[in-house]
C-alpha cells in the first residue's frame, strides 16, 4: 500500500485538507479511496462483516466530524485512518470479550482435506486466533501490504516493535498451521 | 518477506534445518498472499457510503445555515456599540465647571514614581465581596446540540451578544431594549462549533 494514494492527481492528504474545509466531493473521493482497506482490516481483525461495516462507517463519520484532527507531521492519511480504525476495532473486541468471555475463535481444523479454499479459511481462522497485537501486525503488513513505517504510525509504536510482533505472529501462525504444512521438525528459536 | 533474501537462500543450500525453516516461511508468505488476494474484492456495503455522506452534508448545511445568524448578530453588536457611544455623547449632561486651581497640572514628561509614604492611618478593612446573583435560562441546544451529552471536550465562554440573539433561538425580546447587548454562556465543541446557549441576567 502506498503511503499516499493519489486519486487522479490529488493525494489523500490533500483530500483530507479539502474535506476539513467543507468539500463534500473531496470527502467522497477519500471515502472511495480508503473504505475497502479499512473494511478489510476490520474484517480480518474481528472476523465479522457486520462489525467491519460498523467500524468503517464510524471511521468516516469521525473523520467527517473532526477532519481537522489530521496532522500531516504525524504521518500519512492512511496511518491516520487506520489509527482511528484500530481504536474502534479494539473497543469492539473488548466489548465482544466482555459480552461473551468464554467464546473463543475456533482453532483451524488441521485434519481437514487440504484444498485451496480450506487452506485460505484455515489461515484466516489462524490469524483470528492470534493475540490482538500480533494479529494487527500480520493483518496490516501481510494482508494489507503496508510497509513497516506506515504500520508503525497506524499502531502508534516503533518500527522495531512492528517487526518483532510480525515475526512472532508469523511464528505462531506456522505453529498453528504446521500439520497442514506437513512440517515434522520443531521450529525452535522463532 | 525476509525469506526472499539471497543470503538466506545461499545458507539454506548448505543447512537442511534452515532450508526447512525457509521453506516454511515461504509457504506461509504464499498462503497469506492468497488470503490477501482473495480479500481484495471485499469492501464496505453501499449503505455505509450513504450514511457517511449524508452525515457530512447535513453537518456542512447546518454550519452554513447558522453563519447568517451569527454574522448578523456580530454586525448588530458592532452597530449597537457605535450607536451607544454616539447616543451617550449626545445625551450626557455637560460636566460641571471646576475651578482652575483645583485641576492638577498634567505632567509634561513621564514622572519618576513617587516615593512611597508610610500611611499613618490604617484603612478600614474592605467588606467581603458578595457574590453577584445571576439568573440564567436553561441551555438551549443549537444544531447538533442534541448530541450535547456526548461532547468530549466542550468549552463554555461568556459572551455579550446583540439582544436579537434571543429571537434567533425562539425567546422573546424587549424591542425597546433592542440595542442593548445581552450576556450569554455559549458551549462550543472541539471543532469550535456552537452547540448550546443560555442567557444570563
Amino acid at each position: 500500500m502506498k503511503a499516499s494514494r493519489m486519486n487522479g492527481h490529488v493525494s489523500d492528504e490533500e483530500l483530507l485538507r479539502r474535506m476539513a474545509a467543507g468539500d463534500a466531493e473531496a470527502f467522497a473521493a477519500l471515502y472511495r479511496s480508503r473504505q475497502a482497506a479499512i473494511y478489510r482490516y476490520a474484517l480480518h481483525m474481528s472476523g465479522s462483516g457486520e462489525a467491519a461495516a460498523d467500524v468503517t462507517q464510524e471511521v468516516f463519520l469521525q473523520v467527517g466530524r473532526d477532519g481537522r484532527g489530521y496532522r500531516p507531521e504525524r504521518g500519512t492519511a492512511a496511518a491516520y485512518l487506520f489509527g482511528i480504525a484500530r481504536n474502534l476495532v479494539l473497543k469492539h473486541l473488548a466489548r465482544a470479550r466482555a459480552q461473551a468471555p468464554l467464546q473463543e475463535v475456533a482453532a483451524p481444523d488441521l485434519l481437514a482435506d487440504v484444498t485451496r479454499r480450506e487452506t485460505i479459511d484455515a489461515v484466516r481462522k489462524a490469524v483470528l486466533s492470534l493475540p490482538e497485537h500480533y494479529r494487527e501486525a500480520v493483518v496490516l503488513c501481510d494482508l494489507e501490504e503496508m510497509d513497516y513505517s506506515e504500520a508503525a504510525a497506524a499502531l502508534g509504536c516503533a518500527v522495531g516493535t512492528v517487526r518483532s510482533r510480525l515475526h512472532r505472529g508469523r511464528a505462531m501462525l506456522l505453529e498453528k498451521l504446521r500439520p497442514r504444512r506437513g512440517v515434522t521438525h520443531e521450529l525452535s528459536g522463532v | 518477506m525476509e525469506a526472499g533474501s539471497a543470503e538466506a537462500a545461499r545458507h539454506a543450500e548448505t543447512c537442511p534445518r534452515c532450508a526447512a525453516r525457509l521453506a516454511d516461511v515461504r509457504w506461509l508468505a504464499g498462503v497469506l498472499r492468497e488470503v490477501a488476494v482473495e480479500a481484495r474484492t471485499l469492501e464496505a456495503p453501499p449503505r455505509v457510503e450513504a450514511v457517511v455522506m449524508r452525515a457530512f452534508r447535513e453537518r456542512q448545511a447546518a454550519r452554513r445555515s447558522w453563519w447568517p445568524v451569527w454574522a448578523a448578530a456580530a454586525a448588530a453588536l458592532a452597530v449597537a456599540g457605535f450607536v451607544a457611544g454616539v447616543w451617550g455623547a449626545r445625551t450626557l449632561p455637560p460636566p460641571p465647571a471646576v475651578p482652575v486651581a483645583a485641576i492638577p497640572a498634567a505632567p509634561t514628561a513621564p514622572a519618576a514614581p513617587a516615593p512611597r509614604v508610610a500611611r499613618a492611618v490604617k484603612r478600614p478593612p474592605r467588606p467581603a465581596r458578595q457574590p453577584k446573583t445571576e439568573v440564567a435560562t436553561e441551555f438551549i441546544p443549537l444544531p447538533y446540540g442534541s448530541d450535547l451529552p456526548r461532547l468530549e471536550r466542550p468549552r463554555m465562554l461568556r459572551m455579550r451578544l446583540p439582544r436579537t440573539a434571543l429571537w434567533s433561538v425562539g425567546l422573546p425580546m424587549n424591542v425597546e431594549r433592542a440595542l442593548e447587548p445581552v450576556k450569554a454562556d455559549v458551549v462550543f465543541d472541539e471543532d469550535g462549533m456552537a452547540r448550546a446557549i443560555r442567557f444570563v441576567k
